[in-house]
């Protein structure tokens, strides 16, 4: 089994921050899976599955005004737990399965593509910063643990582009995930395979409310029986209820479409600051 | 049988980065892992004979996509391949049938991860002699690679000493996917990680071969310690005082014969359990029971096992050293 949590969307966007610029976030999400099929499985797997995450993230826009560049890292702790049932010598025993750990750590250099326009080109590296193999391993039982995550080093070029009318914006990602095969503590025969990255959002400035919707699309380029795919719609908002530039971030979102992976929906909340 | 099938299962099959195997990140990575039972199986039956669908199963990762009629098995020395078998071989040979305990060496209370069953098959060594492979002289262990990447190794003095049983039977059936087909391993004497299911290669090697869960720690040897069980009721039962309650459970210690199983009552003198099923055969589990009228109040109730070589599980319920295996005296609490 491979915890995932709702996507989280992408890890950059259109707009490149200037320099000096930066954005903080906090939050918390919760995640409750409807339906989990396990990689190279047909049939859904029998138990449930809840996750939370909670995590930070940091952009900061670093380069010359005339060509911004933006650099952005962000790291969660997950906890999965995962409730089935094992067969024993006298019938089946309810049990659950909890595994915690630091999540996939995000690095994400932005460049600007052009210094008016929002266009942009977003490279997402993602490593793991734990070691599936262990994952239960003092248990005995390690099957049943959720593991936090692929295990696998990604490298996810994005490009963006962005167009703003009056108060609305909209944003359009489109991306290419590598898997480089490079495992973090994982000895697994397992293999993925790359993914096209689609993400499209728009929002509308309401003064102290920015309202955002949000649809993420991770595409296998080639069929295979590992691959987490997904589509994944989202809401969320930027409420300015603390003070200018202090922000309350609630965001619901569900998973329309999942191959490979689990099914469900969550919900999040974060506090950012931003300048 | 390609070449990838013959590379050892160990973390050479990938690239993993050793900065983030050591030191700090190590300390992050390991995490927190907690196993909780939700819920005590009240009510069923001990068997003597555990049913194929009550047999714990666990495999360190999914159970493999294979079919089992096609699966072949590769006998290597050295990753050299020698012979090979499927099930249809198997199937041609005079299979005897072998009862048989089997514990996963994560079992202990709350998890009780043992069963016992009727396995058909053969010594290993009379089915490599069928093939007709000869042991190499220089090997000292047998390293089994499954179809799901797992490995184990255990010295070749167990193929005589056990001896290693080859089984693709189970209770009069063929031998379930979930259990190992086409084939799995029976090792006398060591925890479940041994026997290996769904062996897709057994190479004699001339070094020693550091099974799978070594690297976290688990025995490599992984010999049965004694161990006591209570299976029935669960932990934590609500009684009406007075009341008679029959307490089941399991006494097992690999090849060392179960020869006592006894009880306590909150800390007091030791009393003989009664053995229900024992078979006085190595390798097979003995079942008990104890009735005792429960007095009002808060009680423990534990018990014991001796071998007839003179080892006893642990005196504590927890057991020791997990890693090798559960060893406790299970106790339960009881309220009456």
């Amino acid at each position: 089994m491979i915890a995932a949590l709702v996507a989280s969307g992408a890890w950059a966007g259109a707009w490149t921050r200037a320099s000096g610029a930066g954005y903080a976030k906090v939050g918390v999400d919760v995640y409750r899976a409807a339906r989990f099929v396990a990689p190279g499985e047909s049939d859904p797997s029998p138990g449930s599955y809840v996750g939370e995450q909670v995590g930070g993230w940091v952009e900061a826009g670093v380069g010359p005004k005339a060509w911004p560049i933006q650099l952005a890292v962000g790291a969660p702790v997950t906890v999965g737990h995962h409730r089935t049932s094992v067969t024993s010598v006298v019938g089946p025993i309810e049990v659950r399965a909890t595994t915690a750990r630091l999540g996939d750590l995000h690095l994400v250099p932005q460049l600007a593509l052009h210094p008016e326009l929002p266009l942009a080109l977003a490279v997402d590296l993602k490593v793991p910063l734990y070691r599936n193999d262990g994952v239960g391993g003092d248990s005995g039982q390690a099957a049943l643990f959720p593991k936090p995550g692929d295990g696998q080093l990604d490298v996810t070029p994005t490009l963006w582009a962005g167009a703003a009318r009056g108060t609305a914006f909209g944003e359009l990602g489109l991306g290419w995930r590598h898997r480089t095969e490079q495992f973090v503590g994982w000895t697994t025969p397992v293999s993925f395979v790359d993914a096209g990255v689609v993400t499209a959002k728009g929002g509308v400035d309401l003064g102290r409310v920015l309202p955002i919707a949000q649809v993420d699309a991770v595409l296998s380029l080639a069929p295979d029986p590992y691959s987490r795919q997904s589509v994944t719609a989202s809401l969320s908002a930027l409420i300015d209820v603390v003070a200018d530039h202090v922000a309350l971030e609630p965001r619901v979102a569900g998973e329309l479409w999942a191959r490979n992976a689990s099914q469900g929906y969550g919900a999040g909340l974060g506090l950012s600051v931003r300048r | 049988m390609n070449d990838s099938n013959r590379r050892p299962a160990g973390p050479d099959r990938r690239v993993v980065l050793g900065w983030l195997s050591g030191g700090l990140a190590a300390r992050w990575l390991t995490g927190c892992d907690r196993l909780v039972v939700l819920e005590d199986p009240g009510g069923a039956q001990l068997q003597p004979i555990t049913p194929n669908d009550r047999f714990y199963v666990y495999q360190y990762q999914e159970i493999p996509a294979i079919d089992p009629e096609r699966h072949v098995v590769s006998v290597s020395v050295e990753g050299a391949e020698v012979a090979t078998f499927d099930r249809a071989f198997l199937d041609g040979l005079p299979a005897r049938e072998r009862e048989h305990t089997l514990e996963c060496v994560g079992a202990r209370p709350g998890l009780q991860n043992l069963g016992n069953a009727v396995w058909g098959g053969l010594p290993l060594g009379e089915v490599l002699a069928a093939l007709g492979v000869a042991v190499p002289p220089d090997a000292v262990d047998l390293a089994m690679f499954g179809a799901d990447d797992y490995h184990a190794g255990i010295p070749l003095t167990d193929l005589v000493s056990g001896p290693v049983w080859l089984v693709w039977r189970m209770n009069g059936e063929p031998l379930p996917l979930a259990h190992g087909a086409p084939a799995r391993v029976l090792v006398p004497g060591r925890y479940g990680m041994k026997n290996l299911k769904w062996p897709r290669e057994l190479r004699f090697v001339r070094e020693p071969h550091a099974s799978f869960w070594t690297q976290f720690g688990w025995s490599e040897p992984a010999p049965y310690r004694p161990n006591t069980f209570v299976v029935q009721p669960p932990d934590g039962l609500e009684v009406v005082p007075d009341t008679v309650v029959r307490f089941v459970g399991t006494a097992f210690a690999g090849e060392d014969v179960i020869a006592r199983v006894e009880v306590s009552i909150d800390g007091g003198p030791w009393a003989d359990a009664e053995l229900d099923y024992a078979t006085e055969q190595p390798g097979v589990w003995v079942l008990w029971s104890f009735r005792w009228r429960v007095p009002a109040g808060d009680h423990v109730v534990q018990a014991r096992c001796t071998t007839t070589s003179g080892a006893r599980s642990h005196p504590t319920s927890e057991g020791t050293a997990p890693l090798e295996g559960y060893d406790g005296s299970m106790a339960i609490r009881v309220r009456a």
